[in-house]
């Protein structure tokens, strides 16, 4: 029974690491999109009209979203249950909003019944006149992630997606390498908004901006999220951009104030949220270190030159 | 004579009715259609109001934003969070301190806020060695811009929840809260014993936790609204 019980155990292991590394993408340092070979498009399995249509269940959707919690929210732990069932099951439905007039978003969920993880999506459609913006995305996005204890069945109202674990396994890894990264005009509404930010902190603190040249990690873009990290190694910060529209969307940067948060992580790291109680103004080391994974090791490193001077 | 009589009695009762319906109606939509209070500026952040609208507004999704919900949802998330200033400062529970659930003692909301210094309680609000009361330039840059956004064009969703914030920082320095605690009837949180009321709200993220007592309300208790997580406090310390 133990050597049976070691083997299991060294083949889920085995199987937790493959499967690690093929979400993570690891071992791949050729971080262009266009590397890895086309995929062909994944079958649809059958699924309810109404979930179907909204692209909760969508097979490819599901694979981006558990790319990025690997990425982002998850550990090989967590997928030692997986492992030995064999499959991912998700448990998917619209949680409908009462929204402005006008508005025609769309919301819902999906548990991950077997990790205990709740993400909560959000389809938006709908626009703001004041900022003269079109908020419209073709998929759902996440907007927030959460440990919870999953009940052990499925409450009503949810549908029931079911995965084969190999399947996903295998997908993710063959296309591994198929990361997008900002470029273009993208890319520079990311450099001055991240500038602008910056600025303003180093001002604040009386500080002169660094000089020369500058270094900066990327980290891939999540397909199924409105949000972008970057690793500034000059200035030890983490920059996150994030919004309720899609980021490649030029119109979007005209309002760059309401998109950039920026992290010192020589100032604003903690092991223990415990340390600074009732702030959020930190992030934990496990947090940031998970960042700095996805930007430098996932990432893609960019040398830049300093723009002229910006009036914070 | 009569039928002349009659309908021009009848044509003054369906006039009378149709003066009563138009009353009705203008009344009705009268009702409905009040203007809603809009602004395009808080006040002056130096003052009490204008400091804790600043923080209300610094705190709560704006259209288009990450979170962003519905109007109602940011205006239930700015209520909130006055509800949780003003139960750190007046609604302690038995059997704690001010100084556990704030971090320290404060005579006022300003202190409150500003409690743990600029990464304290409220991220980027802080007082300066001269005891100004004073926010980081990322929260007023936000805040200038959604003013900015809301002083264009025909006032919408933003002037209105600018005004909505300032409203309630107003009332609060002149005499309370207007509004309800929705947390304030909580008493057991997935059968934890809680002292109902919320102490504490945090970005909605896995990774923010405010430790401590402190109790998550969960989705159904309604304690996540506009990107933040509210808590409140387990019954025995």
């Amino acid at each position: 029974m133990t050597t049976i019980a070691h083997v299991t155990r060294a083949l889920a292991q085995t199987s937790i690491l493959a499967f690690a590394l093929a979400i993570a993408g690891a071992g791949s340092l050729s971080l262009a999109s266009d590397d890895a070979p086309p995929s062909p498009p994944i079958p649809a399995k059958p699924a309810d009209a109404g979930i179907a249509d909204a692209g909760l269940a969508d097979r490819q959707w599901l694979y981006d979203l558990m790319r990025y919690l690997y990425r982002w929210h998850i550990d090989e732990e967590d997928i030692d249950v997986i492992v030995r069932a064999g499959t991912v099951n998700f448990w998917v439905r619209e949680t409908p909003q009462q929204l402005d007039d006008g508005d025609h978003s769309r919301f819902g969920e999906v548990l991950l019944p077997q990790i205990g993880l709740l993400v909560t999506v959000k389809k938006s459609d709908y626009s703001v006149p004041e900022l003269e913006l079109t908020v419209k995305s073709d998929r759902f996005k996440v907007t927030r992630v959460a440990t919870v204890k999953a009940p052990a069945a499925m409450p009503d109202g949810y549908r029931e997606v079911i995965e084969d674990y190999a399947q996903l396994r295998d997908e993710l890894f063959r296309t591994r390498a198929q990361s997008a990264f900002p470029d273009g005009a993208f890319l520079e509404h990311l450099r001055d908004a991240a500038r602008t930010a910056i600025a303003r902190d180093f001002a604040h603190r009386n500080e002169p901006l660094p000089t020369g040249l500058q270094i900066v990690h990327l980290a891939p873009l999540p397909p199924v999220a409105n949000e972008a990290w970057a690793y500034w190694e000059n200035g030890k910060t983490l920059i996150r951009f994030s919004s309720d529209a899609e980021l490649a969307n030029p119109d979007i940067w005209k309002h760059q104030d309401l998109v950039v948060h920026t992290y010192p992580l020589d100032r604003d790291v903690v092991v223990s949220l415990d340390e600074v109680a009732g702030s959020n103004a930190f992030m934990t080391r496990n947090q940031a270190g998970r960042a700095l994974f996805n930007c430098i090791v996932l990432g893609k490193r960019l040398e830049l030159q300093p723009k002229p001077a910006v009036t914070p | 004579m009569t039928n002349t009589h009659s309908m021009s009695r009848r044509r003054g009762r369906a006039g009378s009715l149709a003066a009563i319906v138009s009353l009705t109606s203008w009344l009705a939509l009268t009702a409905i259609a009040a203007p809603v209070p809009t602004v395009d500026r808080l006040a002056a952040s130096d003052t009490v109001a204008g400091y804790i609208a600043l923080l209300l507004v610094n705190e709560s999704p704006f259209p288009g934003e990450r979170s962003w919900v519905s109007e109602e949802d940011t205006k239930a998330t700015m209520l909130s969070i006055l509800w949780v200033l003003h139960n750190r400062l007046e609604n302690i529970p038995d059997g704690y301190t001010q100084a556990q659930i704030a971090s320290e003692r404060c005579p006022n909301v300003v202190a409150v806020i500003t409690a743990g210094g600029e990464k304290g309680q409220c991220d980027g609000f802080y007082r300066d060695a001269s005891g100004r009361f004073l926010a980081v330039p990322r929260v007023h840059e936000r805040v200038a811009y959604l003013e900015k956004c809301a002083g264009r064009g025909e006032p919408g969703r933003f002037a209105r929840l600018l005004a909505y914030a300032q409203g309630l920082a107003n009332a609060y320095v002149n005499g309370g809260v207007t509004g309800a605690d929705r947390y304030a009837e909580l008493r057991s949180v997935r059968g934890t014993p809680v002292t109902g009321h919320a102490f504490s709200w945090m970005t909605d993220q896995d990774r923010y936790s405010p430790g401590g007592n402190f109790v998550r309300i969960p989705d159904d208790e309604k304690g996540a609204t506009g990107g933040n997580r509210f808590f409140t406090l387990r019954k025995q310390p």
